[in-house]
């Protein structure tokens, strides 16, 4: 008899591959399907890392028919995929693909669906994608566990991706975990942020814990401060419909910047698994003190775009954007000052900031240190030493810097800040994988590693939650500006002035 | 001996040794190869005759250096704060041992691969070694290990009685057949044919049969693709076309330069194929 592994894997590069697996698509006629989930499954099934028995059935409200769902294929990786030829694997990818058209609140949608997972034939493992606005999960949920599609059967698995937003406060996220929890156990549901899908994200922990360099000075003694940023240059881009409802404090902070925060300032795990990993995010996440909200001192400043000059043209305020009302006070930029306080972070200050129609496109974090106890060449050198600084960015440029102080050549003891740089895309040129991609495999391998949790998620809807309640009961129209193309608002500045720190100019 | 400019921040040194015609065909390959920039490399010609210059490519060229003493010129050039591998092109197999012992890694390209095989396990503990014809194979490992995730096939497996691998290149092939052949640890329980056939292909076609079960990877006509079946008891339980990837020596280069560690497998084929 052959061992119970599969013994031709053994030090195969091509990595490990899901067993059989049916991928089904809720929302498959939908933006998210067309930009990124069809290109991810063309790209690993192009590195074979799909598996030998693998069909995608999609479902939508659009009338397709299987072939049209085909040619939605087809387009969808001509456009954002730029793979326009005809080969040998978009055509057997393409084989593999059916559609089906219905309501998901229809009974008869599910049992459609059953018969159409027994005709593929033994998928030992099924994945529901909920690509669809939150406002249908519930329906889909709870017409999934009624038809008896959500169990896990005796042979195989089933398991559902659940995109973002994930609520839209502490109660509607409670509510939601709740809902899944009657039809799916929490090792089946993949609650997705694309952020962690990033390869820089998960080099975050390769960085801290596969180096003994790091971990003895990453803590309060030798830590000042952090700031971890999320910039984008856009707009709402036709999105006003959502972002009016959200705001970059539930758009932005309690997901992606919650979750580089947790990956900054956790402990080190034991083992490099989904339990322990997200055991040690928890406990970071919980070591996060309320904000405060009070006064001039209020730990948290939002602020909205007015007109302005960004990605080399004139662009107009938020309050002017489609869709948006006249008197809107939705945020666009975010600014916050955390403390945790556990042994590791007592009195070291997280700061976050993430905006629209900022100067740049980026997303980073920055560590930064405590200057020498002893500035022993403040008299011989007339430039002001810095801090030393540990930057990782996520993105674009994915890499790791470090500036640290070195002298300048000559016969005079100069002194002046260097960088030293780490860039992916030099050092490992080759294609990164796309998030979706990482994301979607990870699902299918059952690898909840780079996936939030409930607990994850409620706790941080908990922390954001009474910030964006009391910014909804101040009521006023009054909320502060910055031009487009500016780096915030005065008010933020002031935020971490306070603490005799200023932002980072990226 | 030419000195180019000194470069900073590279990721290892590669050297790469063989005579000038093998050595001009690699400054090509490098020079299309996304790994090589982060490189500083040394080229070594074993026939004492010039090293092709090749613009803005080699850091350090050697020439002129006695087969005996191509350690020496590795000892010479390689640098104790990076990796140093040997890209064997072609050279005296009976060198390979004292130049293997200076490298991390050493990749075997030789034309005739049979002669350094036969010195490899002595090598194995030293550093890690690999061979291109063994990098071709990757991916048809590869779908040959996604047949094997299918239970259906894995309870077959022990039934297997004929392996059967049709290409032009011979070694190859024997290597393919030792890997399955360790990996599965048939014991010679199952008969192994090797058929040289086909005009370019180093590897056409692979067959494993048995009572209730077949397994077939075939290269597609396109010859970019594979086509793969696994019958279990007469019906299809698969039949899919998969890429085969880039074949081009560029993306096997960059893809070997990403490896530091030993391959296990590998060093088994070349053991059971000794056996």
């Amino acid at each position: 008899m052959l061992p119970a592994g599969n013994p031709l894997l053994d030090n195969l590069r091509i990595e490990p591959t899901p067993g059989a697996t049916t991928l089904v698509i809720f929302g498959a006629s939908g933006d998210l399907t067309r930009r990124k989930l069809l290109p991810a499954l063309h790209t690993l099934s192009r590195g074979q890392r799909l598996p030998a028995r693998f069909a995608v059935v999609g479902i939508g409200r659009t009338e397709l028919s299987d072939d049209d769902f085909r040619q939605q294929f087809r387009e969808s990786l001509r456009e954002h995929a730029e793979i326009t030829g005809d080969d040998d694997v978009v055509r057997s990818l393409e084989g593999r693909l059916s559609y089906i058209c219905g309501d998901t609140a229809d009974p008869a949608l599910y049992e459609q669906l059953a018969e159409r997972l027994k005709e593929i034939g033994g998928a030992d493992g099924v994945l529901y994608y909920l690509a669809i606005p939150p406002g249908v999960y519930s329906t889909v949920v709870e017409r999934l566990g009624a038809a008896g599609l959500a169990g896990t059967p005796g042979r195989g698995w089933r398991r559902v991706i659940v995109e973002k937003p994930f609520g839209t406060d502490l109660a509607s996220a409670r509510a939601l975990n709740e809902l899944l929890h009657c039809h799916f156990e929490e090792d089946q549901i993949f609650r997705i942020d694309h952020y962690l899908g990033k390869e820089t994200v998960q080099n975050l922990l390769v960085l801290r814990f596969a180096n003994g360099m790091f971990e003895p000075i990453w803590n309060r003694r030798y830590i000042d401060h952090v700031q971890i940023t999320a910039a984008e240059t856009v707009g709402v881009e036709g999105r006003a419909a959502y972002y009016e409802g959200a705001g970059a404090l539930r758009d932005m902070v309690q997901n992606h910047l919650m979750q580089l925060l947790a990956l900054v300032a956790m402990e080190p795990p034991v083992e490099f698994s989904a339990g322990t990993v997200r055991d040690r995010k928890m406990d970071a996440l919980k070591a996060v003190q309320p904000v405060s909200l009070e006064g001039e001192n209020a730990d948290a400043v939002r602020a909205q775009y007015r007109a302005g000059w960004v990605e080399r043209r004139e662009v107009p305020g938020y309050r002017s954007e489609p869709g948006v009302g006249a008197e809107s006070t939705t945020e666009t930029y975010v600014a916050l000052r955390l403390r945790l306080d556990n042994w590791r972070w007592a009195g070291v200050p997280f700061y976050l900031r993430t905006g629209k129609r900022l100067p740049k496109r980026t997303t980073e974090i920055a560590i930064q240190f405590h200057r020498p106890p002893l500035e022993i060449f403040r008299r011989v050198s007339p430039t002001p030493l810095m801090s030393n600084l540990l930057v990782i960015n996520v993105q674009p440029d994915e890499g790791i810097s470090m500036r640290f102080d070195a002298k300048i050549p000559g016969t005079r003891m100069q002194v002046a800040p260097v960088m030293m740089n780490f860039r992916y895309g030099t050092t490992f040129p080759g294609e990164v994988p796309e998030a979706y991609e990482t994301l979607l495999l990870d699902a299918m391998l059952g690898d909840a590693t780079l996936f939030a949790r409930h607990d994850f998620v409620e706790t941080s809807w908990a922390l954001v939650t009474p910030v964006h309640e009391a910014w909804e009961e101040h009521g006023d129209t009054s909320i502060p500006g910055y031009e487009a193309g500016e780096w915030g608002p005065q008010e933020a500045d002031s935020l971490i002035a306070r603490d005799g720190r200023r932002w980072r100019t990226l | 001996m030419k000195t180019g400019t000194p470069t900073r921040a590279r990721a290892a040194t590669l050297v790469t040794v063989g005579p000038p015609a093998r050595l001009a065909e690699a400054a090509g390959v490098l020079a299309e190869a996304d790994e090589a920039g982060s490189l500083r490399h040394v080229l070594i010609s074993t026939t004492g005759e010039d090293v092709p210059d090749v613009e803005g490519l080699q850091d350090v060229t050697v020439e002129n250096v006695r087969p005996q003493f191509l350690n020496n010129a590795v000892a010479a050039l390689r640098l104790s704060s990076l990796p140093t591998v040997v890209w064997w092109r072609g050279g005296p197999p009976d060198r390979l041992p004292a130049v293997a012992t200076l490298a991390d890694r050493v990749l075997l390209d030789a034309e005739d691969s049979l002669p350094l095989w036969r010195q490899a396990p002595a090598l194995f503990g030293r550093t890690a070694l690999t061979d291109f014809r063994w990098a071709r194979l990757t991916r048809w490992r590869g779908v040959m290990a996604l047949l094997f995730d299918l239970p259906q096939v894995r309870e077959a497996a022990p039934d297997f009685q004929r392996l059967r691998i049709t290409g032009n290149d011979p070694a190859q092939c024997a290597l393919f057949a030792g890997w399955l052949a360790s990996s599965l640890d048939w014991q010679g329980r199952v008969a192994v044919e090797l058929e040289k056939a086909g005009a370019s292909a180093s590897l056409s076609k692979v067959e494993l049969d048995g009572p209730s079960a077949s397994l077939q990877l075939a290269l597609h006509r396109n010859g970019a693709c594979l086509t793969t079946e696994a019958r279990v008891n007469g019906d299809v339980l698969t039949s899919r076309v998969l890429s085969l990837g880039s074949q081009a020596l560029p993306s096997l280069l960059s893809e070997e330069l990403r490896v530091r560690s030993r391959d296990i497998p590998f060093e088994r084929a070349l053991q059971q194929m000794a056996s």
